[in-house]
C-alpha cells in the first residue's frame, strides 16, 4: 500500500476535550499523509482542530483534559499512538519537531537560548558541554542569527519577534528531524520579517529533504510555500490536494468561501463575497456535513448525511468531502474594480488636516539626579489631509508609529509638537466642554473585541450609552427604538440587545464595537485594526458592513492595518508609515500599482498572493534586518539601513516627503522611482 | 547589575534610618522612661539624677541627635534592667534565634516546595487535597495554640522531647516544628500557584516537543519560572519567622531574641528595646537584600532592565 510508505500517515485522527461544560470534539477524524521532503499545508479558521491535531500528532496535548479517541499517525509505518511515554518522548524532537506561533512565549525566560539549544541536543545524544555550546553557535548561525556566537549567550526577552522564531526554528533542527510541524510559524511577525522566516524555512526544508507541515489560516502563505493543502473545517479535513489544482478549482463548497472572502493585494476586486455566519461550537457540531449551515448548496442530503472524504474523479491527489461536488462553482468574484472616491477636489476644505504631527514618549529616568536617558520617538513628523466621506489607509509594521497618531488625534494622548484641525477647529487646543463636544465626531472602533465592550453591559446599554453622555444626541423616549435599529444595520438580531458581550463572537462583537461608534453620529471613525483578530471568513463580513456603512453615511473613515490586502480593499487613499514618519502617499492606485519608495515596494512585494501561479515571486525583494529601535533612528532616510537603494546621501539628507513627478503621489525618497518595475499588481 | 545592588543597598540605609526614627518615637511616647528605671515612689530629686544620667533631661532634637549618632557606632546605651551594654546582650541572644529560624526554613522550604509541585502536577488529586489541607492548617492555625498542643502530645502524653528550655536536639524539634509549620503552608500554597501558571505556559509545550524529559521539563523549567513569587513569600516569611520567634521563644523558654524582646518590654527597658529593634531591623534588611539578588539570577529580565540604566 502506498500508505504504508509515506513518511507520515495520520488515519481518522480524533481527539476530545472533557470539560465541565461538555464534551469538545475538537478533532474529528482527520485523514493526511506527508512524504519526504514535501510541505503539506494544513488551512483552516481558529477552532478548526488544526493545532490540537498537531499536538495529538507530537502527544502533547494537555491531558486532562485531552484525550485521543481513536485514529493512528504512523511515522514510517510506526503508530506513534502506541508508544509507551518514554518511546514517545524519543520521537519528540528527535524525530518530529515544532515550532510555535509566539517564538517568545515558547522559549523559557529564564535560560539563555545557548543553554536551552545545547539542553535539547543533550538530551539526544551524548555531547560534553563544551560541544554542545559549539554546535548551538553553529545552529545560530545556520538560521542567520548574526554575530551568534555573542548572542547565544542572549536570554529569549533580548530578541526580536522574527529572531527568536529563528532561535525556535534552530531549536527544531538541533535533532534533524525527519518532520517539521510549524504552526502558524510567521502569524505574529510582520510582513518583511515574515517573508524572511518562510524563505528560511524552506531553504531549510531543501537542504535536510524533511518533511514540513506547515499549520496556517493564511491562503497566501500557503500559496507560497506549500506542495499539497489540507482544508480543515470543524475538526475534519475537508478537502486535500496539490495546491495548483486545488487553487485553480476548489473541490469545496468552504474552500471557495475562504478564497473568495479574502481580499489580495494584487488586485482591485469588487464586493468580498463573505461566507455567512461563523464556524460552529465545537461542542455542537452540526449533524451531516457540519458546514451546511453556511454552505450555499446545502440541500437536505447535508443535513443527514455526513460526506467522506473521496478521491475527486480524473484528478490525480485530489479529495473533497462534498454531496455535490460537481455542482460547485468556480471562484465567483468579479474582477471589477470599485470606484474610488477621492476627495479635495474643487477646493474642498479637508474635514481633517494633520501638520508635523509628533509624538515622543520620554523614558523615564530611574535616578532623580540623572536626566531622562532619552525618548522613544513614535511619531516624528506626520502630515496628511483626510477628506469628508472618503477612506485613508494607514499600514507600516508594527511599531511604526500608526496607532499612536490615532490615539493623539483622539486626544487620548498629548502630542509633543504639531498641529491638527477637525472641521476648521484646532483639534489640540480644545479644552473641557468643546473637547467633549468635538469627541461624539471622532469615534474609534478597537482591534480586539473581547475587551473593548464592557461585559457587565448588555448589547443594547452599550450602542446607548453615548446618548447618555452626550445630551441632546437623542432623545431618551426614543433610545431603545434607535438601539434596536443600529444592531439591525450592523447585521445583528435586534433582540440581541439584551444579550451580554461574552455571548456573542468576536465578529459579531466588533458589529457591537461598530454600531456603538454609528450611536454618536460621528464624522469619522478611526478604526485600529478593525479585523485583524477576526477570522478570513468573519473579517470579510466586517469589511463589507464597513464599506456599507460609509456610503451610506457618509463617514470619513482612517483605516489603521498591517494587512496590506485588506487596506487596499477598502481604501480611496494610502499612507505608508516607517519609524514614525508617512514614507509615501498616494490613491489606492498610485500606491499598489506604481509605488516609488523602495519601502513600499519591497512590502507590497512581501505580501503573499493567495495564487501559487503568481509570478511575482520570482521577483520578490526580501528586505535584509529588521527594524532599528526607535530610541536611536538612524540620521537622514530612517529606512537606509535596510534600502537596496541607499548612498551616502541618504545618510545626511532627510528626504521630504514631496510630489516628485507631479501626480500628486508625495514620496519621501532621494531615489524615488516612478516606473511600476516592482513586483506587485496586476 | 552593580549598580542595581548599590541602589538596593542605598535604599536599605535609608530604610534603616526610618526604622531608627521610628523606634525613637516609641520610646517616648509609651512614658517617662525615667519613671519605670526608678519607680513610681521614688523622690523628685532622685528622678531628676537619673533623667541627667541618662541625658533624658536636654530636648528631644538634641536627644534625637544623640540616639541617632549612638546607633550608628552600635551604642544603645546601658539596659535598665541588666545594667549591662544592651546591644552585647542582643547580640549574645542572635544564635539561639537563627538556630531556630533556620532550621524551620530548613524544613518548610524544600518541604513546601515538594508538596506544592506535586499537587500542581496532579491537580484535585489525592496528594493535592492533602497538601491542601496542610497549607489550610498551616496559614489559620496560630502558633501558641499548636505550641501548647505539641507540648500535651509529645513531651506530656508520649515523654518525648522536653517542654523548654535550651540545650540538645531534645529542646531543639518542638519550637521549630511549630514555628515552620506556618510558612511550609504559605510555601506551598504559593507554590502550587506559580506551577499551575508556569505549566500552562507555551513554553512548557515547546519544552515538551523538544522532546526534553518530564522531569526537567517540571523541575528544572517550570520550577525555575515559578521561583520567583516562592522567593518572594520566603523572605516575607522569613521576617515573619523572627515574628513567631517571639510566641515560640516564650512558650519554649528559649533564650532567643524574641524571648528576650518580650522581656525588656515587659520592663520597658528602652536601650534594650532599642537595640533588638535595630538588630531585627537589620536582619530584615540583609534577608531583603538577599533575595533582591536572587531575583536578579531567577529572572533575567530584571537584570537587564536595571543594567540599562547604569
Amino acid at each position: 500500500m502506498a500508505q504504508a510508505e509515506a513518511l507520515l500517515a495520520v488515519r481518522d485522527l480524533r481527539v476530545e476535550f472533557r470539560t465541565a461544560a461538555g464534551l469538545t470534539r475538537a478533532v474529528n477524524g482527520v485523514n493526511f499523509t506527508l512524504e519526504r521532503g514535501e510541505t503539506l499545508a494544513i488551512l483552516g479558521e481558529s477552532g478548526s482542530g488544526k493545532s490540537v491535531s498537531a499536538q495529538a500528532i507530537m502527544g502533547i496535548v494537555d491531558s486532562p483534559p485531552g484525550r485521543i479517541a481513536g485514529g493512528s499517525v504512523r511515522l514510517q509505518g510506526e503508530d506513534l499512538l502506541q508508544l509507551d511515554a518514554e518511546a514517545m518522548r524519543r520521537v519528540r524532537g528527535h524525530r518530529i519537531a515544532m515550532i510555535f506561533q509566539d517564538a517568545q512565549a515558547a522559549l523559557d525566560p529564564a535560560f539563555t537560548v545557548g543553554q536551552q539549544i545545547s539542553e535539547t541536543l543533550r538530551s539526544g545524544s551524548p555531547l560534553s558541554p563544551q560541544e554542545a555550546g559549539e554546535r548551538a553557535i553553529d545552529l545560530l548561525e545556520r538560521v542567520k542569527i548574526p554575530e551568534a556566537r555573542r548572542r547565544v549567550h542572549d536570554y529569549p526577552h533580548q530578541f526580536s519577534g522574527g529572531m527568536a522564531q529563528r532561535v525556535m526554528i534552530a531549536l527544531a533542527l538541533a535533532l534533524e528531524p525527519e518532520v517539521l510541524i510549524a504552526d502558524e510559524p510567521t502569524t505574529a511577525l510582520d510582513v518583511t520579517v515574515q517573508a524572511q522566516v518562510m524563505q528560511l524555512l524552506s531553504d531549510l526544508q531543501a537542504e535536510s529533504g524533511m518533511g514540513l507541515i506547515l499549520i496556517t489560516h493564511d491562503l497566501g502563505v500557503v500559496a507560497e510555500v506549500a506542495d499539497r493543502v489540507a482544508v480543515m473545517y470543524a475538526g475534519k479535513v475537508v478537502e486535500t490536494g496539490p495546491i495548483a489544482a486545488l487553487y485553480a478549482r476548489p473541490g469545496h463548497p468552504y474552500t471557495v468561501g475562504l478564497m473568495d472572502s479574502m481580499p489580495r493585494v494584487d488586485r482591485q476586486e469588487g464586493r468580498l463575497l463573505a461566507i455567512r455566519g461563523s464556524p460552529p461550537n465545537l461542542m455542537r457540531i452540526p449533524a451531516g456535513c457540519a458546514f451546511h449551515p453556511r454552505c450555499a448548496l446545502a440541500q437536505e442530503r447535508c443535513l443527514q448525511e455526513t460526506p467522506a472524504l473521496l478521491p475527486l474523479p480524473d484528478e490525480p491527489g485530489r479529495h473533497s468531502a462534498c454531496h455535490f461536488v460537481a455542482d460547485i462553482p468556480g471562484r465567483r468574484r468579479s474582477e471589477v474594480s470599485a470606484e474610488v472616491a477621492v476627495g479635495g477636489a474643487a477646493g474642498e476644505e479637508p474635514l481633517l488636516r494633520v501638520e508635523g504631527l509628533v509624538k515622543h514618549f520620554p523614558l523615564r529616568s530611574r535616578s532623580l539626579l540623572r536626566r531622562s536617558p532619552g525618548a522613544v520617538r513614535a511619531v516624528d513628523g506626520v502630515d496628511f489631509e483626510l477628506y469628508r466621506g472618503e477612506t485613508l489607509g494607514l499600514v507600516g509594521e508594527s511599531g511604526c508609529g500608526k496607532s499612536t497618531v490615532a490615539r493623539t488625534l483622539l486626544r487620548l494622548e498629548r502630542a509633543t509638537a504639531g498641529r491638527a484641525w477637525f472641521a476648521g477647529e484646532d483639534l489640540f487646543a480644545l479644552r473641557g466642554e468643546a473637547l467633549r463636544n468635538m469627541r461624539q465626531h471622532i469615534q474609534m472602533v478597537f482591534q480586539d473585541p473581547y475587551s473593548s465592550l464592557n461585559p457587565r453591559m448588555t448589547a443594547g446599554a452599550i450602542v446607548s450609552e453615548p446618548w447618555e453622555v452626550h445630551e441632546g444626541l437623542a432623545p431618551r423616549g426614543e433610545w431603545r427604538a434607535r438601539a434596536r435599529d443600529l444592531l439591525r444595520r450592523v447585521g445583528l438580531d435586534p433582540d440581541d440587545e439584551r444579550r451580554y458581550p461574552h455571548e456573542f463572537s468576536g465578529g459579531q462583537r466588533q458589529r457591537i464595537g461598530i454600531a456603538r461608534a454609528l450611536a454618536f453620529n460621528p464624522q469619522l471613525i478611526i478604526c485600529d485594526e478593525p479585523v485583524s483578530a477576526l477570522d478570513v471568513s468573519i473579517q470579510a463580513q466586517i469589511v463589507n458592513l464597513l464599506q456599507d456603512l460609509q456610503r451610506e453615511f457618509g463617514i470619513a473613515v482612517i483605516f489603521i492595518a498591517h494587512d496590506l490586502s485588506v487596506v487596499r480593499h477598502i481604501s480611496d487613499r494610502v499612507a505608508v508609515m516607517y519609524m514614525g514618519r508617512i514614507v509615501e502617499t498616494g490613491t489606492r492606485d498610485q500606491i499598489y500599482n506604481q509605488p516609488t519608495h523602495p519601502y513600499t515596494q519591497a512590502l507590497l512585494s512581501a505580501v503573499p498572493v493567495p495564487d501559487p501561479e503568481s509570478e511575482a515571486r520570482q521577483r520578490r525583494i526580501i528586505l535584509e534586518g529588521e527594524v532599528p529601535g526607535a530610541l536611536d533612528p538612524p540620521s537622514g532616510c530612517r529606512f537606509r539601513t535596510r534600502c537596496w537603494k541607499a548612498e551616502p546621501r541618504c545618510a545626511q539628507e532627510v528626504p521630504a516627503l514631496i510630489d516628485r513627478f507631479g501626480h500628486g503621489h508625495p514620496s519621501a525618497c532621494h531615489f524615488a522611482d516612478a516606473r511600476a518595475s516592482v513586483p506587485v499588481g496586476g | 547589575m552593580l549598580a542595581y545592588l548599590a541602589r538596593r543597598l542605598l535604599q536599605s540605609v535609608a530604610v534603616t534610618f526610618v526604622v531608627l526614627s521610628l523606634v525613637f518615637v516609641a520610646g517616648r511616647i509609651l512614658g517617662d522612661p525615667v519613671r519605670l528605671v526608678v519607680g513610681i515612689e521614688a523622690s523628685e530629686e532622685r528622678v531628676q539624677k537619673v533623667r541627667e544620667q541618662l541625658n533624658l533631661n536636654q530636648p528631644l532634637g538634641q536627644q534625637y541627635a544623640n540616639f541617632i549618632g549612638d546607633a550608628l557606632s552600635l551604642q544603645f546605651g546601658t539596659s535598665f534592667w541588666q545594667k549591662v551594654p544592651a546591644l552585647p546582650r542582643v547580640l549574645e541572644r542572635i544564635p539561639a534565634t537563627l538556630t531556630l529560624t533556620a532550621a524551620a526554613l530548613a524544613l518548610a522550604l524544600p518541604l513546601g516546595i515538594t508538596l506544592g509541585a506535586l499537587s500542581a502536577l496532579r491537580p484535585w488529586s489525592r496528594i493535592d487535597r492533602v497538601t491542601n489541607v496542610i497549607s489550610l492548617g498551616g496559614v489559620s492555625i496560630v502558633e501558641f495554640w499548636l505550641a501548647l498542643m505539641l507540648i500535651l502530645i509529645f513531651p506530656v502524653r508520649l515523654g518525648w522531647f522536653k517542654t523548654s528550655g535550651y540545650g540538645g536536639i531534645e529542646y531543639f524539634v518542638l519550637p521549630a516544628l511549630t514555628l515552620c509549620y506556618k510558612p511550609l503552608g504559605r510555601i506551598a500554597q504559593i507554590t502550587r500557584s506559580a506551577m499551575l501558571d508556569e505549566l500552562a505556559k507555551p513554553y512548557v509545550k515547546a519544552a515538551r516537543a523538544r522532546g526534553l524529559a518530564e522531569r526537567r521539563v517540571v523541575f528544572v523549567h517550570a520550577l525555575k519560572n515559578a521561583a520567583v513569587p516562592v522567593l518572594t513569600i520566603s523572605g516575607d516569611e522569613l521576617a515573619a519567622l523572627l515574628n513567631g520567634a517571639i510566641i515560640v521563644e516564650t512558650v519554649f523558654g528559649w533564650p532567643g531574641i524574641g524571648r528576650l524582646t518580650i522581656q525588656a518590654l515587659e520592663r520597658r527597658d528602652l536601650p534594650m528595646v532599642e537595640a533588638t529593634v535595630f538588630v531585627v531591623a537589620i536582619f530584615i534588611i540583609v534577608t531583603n537584600l538577599l533575595v533582591d539578588m536572587a531575583y536578579t539570577w531567577l529572572n533575567p529580565r530584571i537584570r537587564f532592565s536595571a543594567a540599562g540604566d547604569a
